[in-house]
């Protein structure tokens, strides 16, 4: 019988070990036809007593309800025997004396005639009690009664405490997962082998909304879980597994990189790694580590760098506007006598009726009309140092592109290229300061004349090309030239340039004023050769 | 001593200077340059000038504004032309206070500044036109005599004659051989035109 319950108490799992228990009472219950057979454990330090399993024959009352905290001091008599390892043999409780009037009212409170306790020991330390009642009669107990119930204490003891042992290591693992799967950060234990390979062998589920990997495919791509690290980043990787290799235990070492995710592109990751395995020859093993996603964190400081160069930008403009200003005003004060001079001598040439005079008097009105542009663009210059001061009126489009294309026509027939408008929009009403579409339009005329190279002989050819449609107005400035030299280079922002001596102003200044009239600007280079550049400006919707 | 309706250019720069000379000798009109405000000033005080002025904002010493504010000051009614490199919103509404100014921004264009002379000009020769005329009717009311006076003060306030002849207290003959006389002197053809003398003469008062 003793076989019988050690076999059925050693084979059992922990979550069979109750049933185990108690079908171990009932054996021994029936098999000594007893009433009643409790297994009670000792708990704080041997102090309490509390029922555990508990075995009743036909029609005993049960007692495991009110045995939940029996204390020291309520029954120091019984206690004090057990806590000693000595059993408890009480044949009839009634000739109980005196002294232990307490103990003797109790059972007999309780119909229990005749009761034994045999403690439980585990490694020398009484850790339970098997007791055993008799109800309504004295009852002599057997030596080899009392033999085989201590061997029957130990098997008990010993499955309980393989049961307590196994449910406090699966109730830390528990734990530990429970922690790890609340985690919002990927935690993962990595297991290195000598040649360095690692594999994953823990990882969370948070990997599945971080990687797009569950945690199963991350465990089965063994070896080959390298593959989603961003190229760029390995070396980096086996650096710190190098340092990890001979690191100490518990020594920290934070990585940085990228990971492939499932829906593709990279997200970036900051790792914090702990050498958590050694093996027998000090070699590291295993290493535990987490992952934190700072994608979004790389992001906002690499908008941080953006908006720190475009403040260094706008603050380059503006020492710039201010220079500009002030170069308008130095300028402006000349330009003003060429005016007035060149006005006093027109008002005297047309007092002098001579052949030879006619084309002086014409030459002062192309100073006048050069001088008054000249004008405007330092008005406009000074404007640029600040803001406002813009006069947006209902404008034809057109008409401000063939100024801008009588402006540039002398200089592009010195460089021997002409200059055709080929198609124009017709009516278009656009609300635009006309000399800024201007400066646009001869900027990138004067752009187009410089990427068109110079050969003798044959003439350069420069199209300009404006069409109205449904919301917007747009001009397209054709060239034939070089072309623009990579589609990465960007050509429109402030101080880029393609040219020898430019200063990189030209098409910053015709992106901002075109996009200040709420247009696009773009640029592309054409199938055959040369570039085209377009701007839209958006039609007046309340034209006048 | 009055001079013929002169262009007075004052500048600190002399070929802006000389260029606004060129500009409106071209035109006909004498000029006289001053290098400086402190200069103009002191030619100012010995002239009774006729024209009009254009100076410069922004010169050594005194600038284009403080000029116009010692003239104003002194009782002048010489309209002020000032250049400005940009009109500047404080000082341009500094300028707009004192009136009798123009603010311009330095012209680029060929007629903008001849056009501003122009209207200074045609400013300045109003002005004293009406000082003229107002001037000429002082002269013709000191003509009346106190009870002359008395008797326009009354029509113009409209009283009818019968009404003058009681709050004077002499009979209606006299009141109308008074008023015939006052519109005689004042050469005035009926109420109305007396009525707009009167207020004429006040205007410039």
């Amino acid at each position: 019988m003793i076989t019988e319950i050690s076999a059925s108490l050693v084979t059992s799992t922990p979550d069979q070990i109750d049933a185990s228990t108690n079908r171990a009472l009932a054996t021994l219950g029936q098999y000594l036809s007893i009433d009643r057979i409790q297994l009670l454990m000792f708990l704080n330090d041997l102090t309490m007593l509390r029922c555990t399993h508990e075995w009743i024959a036909d029609d005993v009352p049960r007692a495991i309800d009110r045995l939940q905290t029996q204390r020291r001091d309520d029954y120091p008599w019984i206690f004090q025997r057990l806590s000693a390892g000595e059993l408890i043999v009480i044949p009839d409780t009634r000739e109980l004396p005196d002294e232990m009037a307490p103990e003797r009212d109790d059972f007999l409170d309780h119909a229990i005639r005749s009761t034994m306790a045999v403690p439980m020991c585990l490694a020398g330390r009484v850790v339970g009690v098997l007791w055993l009642d008799r109800l309504n009669e004295p009852f002599d107990w057997p030596d080899e009664i009392i033999r085989g119930l201590k061997l029957v204490g130990e098997i008990l003891a010993n499955g309980l405490e393989r049961m307590r042992a196994e449910r406090a290591l699966s109730e830390s693992r528990q734990f530990a997962e429970a922690i790890s799967e609340s985690s919002p950060n990927v935690i993962y234990v990595i297991d290195v082998d000598d040649s360095l390979d690692f594999r994953v062998s823990y990882i969370n589920r948070q990997v599945t909304s971080d990687f797009g990997h569950t945690p199963e495919e991350m465990l089965s791509l063994g070896n080959d879980v390298i593959q989603l690290i961003h190229p760029e980043d390995l070396p980096q990787i086996h650096k710190s597994l190098q340092v990890a290799v001979s690191a100490e235990k518990d020594q920290v070492i934070d990585v940085e990189f990228r990971v492939a995710h499932i829906d593709g592109g990279y997200r970036s990751f900051l790792t914090r790694n702990r050498v958590f395995r050694h093996d027998t020859n000090g070699f590291v093993r295993q290493i535990i580590g987490t992952a934190q996603d700072i994608t979004d964190r790389s992001k906002a400081e690499e908008a941080l760098h953006q908006h720190r160069d475009h403040l260094a930008h706008v603050a380059r403009l503006g020492a710039l506007g201010e220079m500009v200003a002030g170069v308008a005003h130095e300028i402006g004060q000349p330009l003003y006598s060429i005016v007035n001079f060149a006005k006093a001598s027109q008002n005297i040439l047309l007092t002098i009726s001579d052949e030879n005079v006619e084309p002086v008097r014409n030459w002062t009105q192309h100073i006048l009309t050069s001088a008054a542009r000249a004008g405007e663009i330092i008005h406009r210059l000074r404007d640029f140092g600040r803001r406002g001061g813009i006069k947006r009126i209902v404008n034809d489009p057109d008409a401000i592109i063939r100024e801008a294309i009588a402006l540039v026509n002398f200089a592009a027939r010195r460089q021997q290229v002409k200059i055709e408008l080929a198609g124009t929009a017709g009516e278009c009403p656009v609300k635009v300061d006309r000399v800024q579409i201007q400066q646009v339009v001869v900027n990138l005329l004067q752009n187009a004349l410089d990427a068109t190279p110079r050969c003798d002989g044959n003439e350069g050819r420069v199209v300009v090309h404006s069409s109205c449609q449904e919301v917007a107005y747009i001009v397209d400035v054709v060239d034939e030239g070089i072309g623009l030299p990579s589609a990465d280079l960007q050509i429109f922002q402030a101080f880029v340039t393609t040219k020898h001596h430019g200063l990189g102003m030209g098409l910053a200044i015709c992106k901002t004023i075109v996009e200040d009239h709420g247009g696009r600007i773009s640029a592309a280079n054409n199938a055959d050769r040369g570039a085209t550049f377009r701007f839209t400006l958006p039609i007046a919707k309340d034209s006048v | 001593m009055t001079t013929d309706p002169t262009v007075f250019v004052v500048d600190d720069d002399e070929e802006a200077r000389v260029s606004v000379c060129a500009l409106v000798r071209s035109m006909g009109l004498p000029t006289k340059d001053f290098p400086s405000g402190e200069e103009f000033l002191a030619f100012y005080a010995a002239y009774d000038l006729r024209g009009c002025l254009v100076t410069d904002l922004r010169m050594l010493g005194m600038s284009g504004i403080d000029l116009q504010e010692k003239l104003s000051e002194m009782g002048s009614e010489l309209p002020v032309i000032v250049l400005t490199a940009f009109a500047r919103t404080p000082l341009t509404v500094r300028a707009m206070r004192n009136g009798a100014v123009t603010m311009l921004d330095k012209p680029y264009h060929e007629d903008d500044l001849w056009d501003a002379i122009c209207k200074a000009l045609a400013l300045e020769e109003a002005r004293r036109e009406s000082r003229r005329r107002s001037e000429e009717i002082r002269q013709r009311l000191e003509r009346l005599s106190p009870s002359e006076q008395q008797v326009l003060d009354l029509v113009v306030a409209g009283k009818p004659n019968k009404v003058i002849a009681k709050r004077l207290g002499v009979s209606l003959r006299t009141v109308e051989n008074r008023r015939r006389e006052v519109f005689t002197k004042m050469n005035a053809q009926s109420v109305a035109e007396l009525v707009r003398l009167v207020i004429e003469s006040e205007r410039t008062d």
